[in-house]
């Protein structure tokens, strides 16, 4: 398996600094500074990383680093904003966009980028328990579970489902169904990133079934997974 | 509190010194996380030297099994959690999940933030085997009558809505710590949620 550092040199995310005002020095300086500063909120989390620790990881001096970023939570935020922009665009693939089939694949597929690649999780979860923790610094919006409602389509989709008459029961809302699933997906991936490092010597780890999970989301909808809307 | 569990066998003078070693400690833990709660500073708030703090543990990381050891049976988590965590009778806890998440929001909303906190720092393994040896012993004392071969590590499906449903209150004292959340702010959440877990968990033995 990769070194975390080895995994970070190959995420696409790096590459989407999109700012066509920039020269190409100063976005390679960024890439680099983002990079580091990815590998060290995932494996230290935000509260104990400081700009000197980021700046003389990127191998730059402080001045410079200052005159790219303001603070470290400007750069968690990006990085956070990267990262599941980057998830959501490769979710899903090829396929007919209308189906129920299509949208679970396509949360099946982020769910298992977010898990199994190295890093991801510990960031995200140090970035939600840090957002938290310190919310003046951090427009609520900008958390996992708000970003995801606002930039996926989840909830464009749920309530197109819903429409057609295929929630078994009509009380739930769509915007609940959704809510309800990203945060679940957090609470129980931080639960389970956790123990898996903790009984890692035991050996027997079993990865976690995301196939279950998303029956579980979506046993509120009556289709058999063909359903075009 | 009661620290007689943890089976140190101190005199009484001890016996009360380590009460109140833990009982900072645990206040730290919670406000600053494991991480940057130093024996330094554990010591300091427990009005005792660094040197004699060292006579009762070599770590903060032994301190932080024993605060979680109190804190788990403080908040009677085998009774509430020990069916779910082995499975046995999801259906009843639904049933009580309402009750469960009020006290995680409410009188247990420091319980929670500690074994979240617990959770995080030793995501890389225990010190030794105190812990799980605890885990796996108070799960087979709450349930004597039933075979148990309890491995936290374990994620097969027959423990995915168990866990899932643990996680999710787990949260909400977290989530509530920031934006001051009250019950009926996630009540349909909740609701939503073990309506779910229980369409697709049938009852079992």
């Amino acid at each position: 398996m990769d070194t975390l550092a080895q995994s970070i040199k190959k995420m696409n995310m790096f590459y989407q600094i999109e700012d066509n005002s920039l020269t190409r020095t100063i976005l390679k300086s960024r890439r680099k500074i983002l990079e580091n500063s990815f590998r060290l909120f995932a494996s230290m989390g935000i509260f104990n990383t400081t700009m000197v620790d980021i700046s003389s990881s990127a191998g730059i001096t402080r001045r410079t680093l200052y005159n790219h970023y303001n603070s470290k939570e400007e750069i968690a935020l990006v990085l956070h904003r990267l990262l599941i922009d980057d998830l959501l665009s490769r979710s899903g693939g090829e396929g007919d966009k209308k189906t129920f089939a299509y949208l679970k694949k396509s949360l099946k597929s982020v769910f298992h980028d977010i898990l199994m690649e190295n890093g991801i999780i510990q960031f995200l979860i140090h970035f939600d328990q840090y957002a938290r923790e310190n919310p003046e610094l951090f427009p609520e919006s900008e958390l996992f579970v708000n970003y995801l409602l606002k930039n996926s389509l989840m909830g464009e989709y749920l309530r197109s489902i819903k429409s057609q008459g295929y929630f078994l029961d009509d009380t739930v809302s769509s915007e609940l169904l959704a809510k309800v699933c990203f945060e679940s997906f957090i609470a129980y991936t931080d639960r389970i990133s956790y123990r898996k490092g903790a009984f890692h010597e035991e050996g027997n780890y079993v990865e976690p079934d995301f196939d279950l999970f998303i029956d579980t989301i979506f046993s509120i909808i009556s289709v058999g997974g063909n359903c075009g809307y | 509190m009661d620290i007689d569990i943890l089976e140190y066998g101190d005199s009484r003078t001890l016996n009360k010194k380590r009460k109140e070693i833990l009982s900072v400690s645990r206040e730290l833990f919670i406000e600053f996380g494991i991480e940057q709660a130093s024996m330094k500073l554990i010591a300091d708030k427990a009005r005792i030297t660094r040197r004699s703090l060292y006579n009762y543990y070599d770590s903060k990381e032994q301190i932080a099994i024993d605060v979680q050891i109190l804190n788990l049976k403080d908040m009677n988590f085998f009774e509430t959690w020990g069916c779910v965590l082995i499975s046995i009778d999801l259906q009843e806890t639904l049933k009580r999940i309402p009750e469960i998440a009020k006290k995680a929001m409410g009188e247990h909303k420091f319980h929670y933030i500690l074994i979240s906190k617990l959770d995080s720092h030793f995501n890389q393994g225990y010190p030794d085997s105190k812990y799980p040896d605890f885990l796996r012993k108070e799960v087979a004392a709450a349930y004597p009558d039933v075979y148990i071969d309890y491995n936290p590590l374990d994620y097969r499906v027959e423990w995915f809505h168990a866990n899932l449903l643990l996680a999710y209150i787990q949260r909400l004292a977290t989530r509530n710590k920031s934006a001051s959340l009250s019950y009926s702010d996630v009540q349909s959440e909740i609701e939503l949620l073990a309506k779910l877990i229980s369409n697709t968990n049938p009852t079992k033995k």
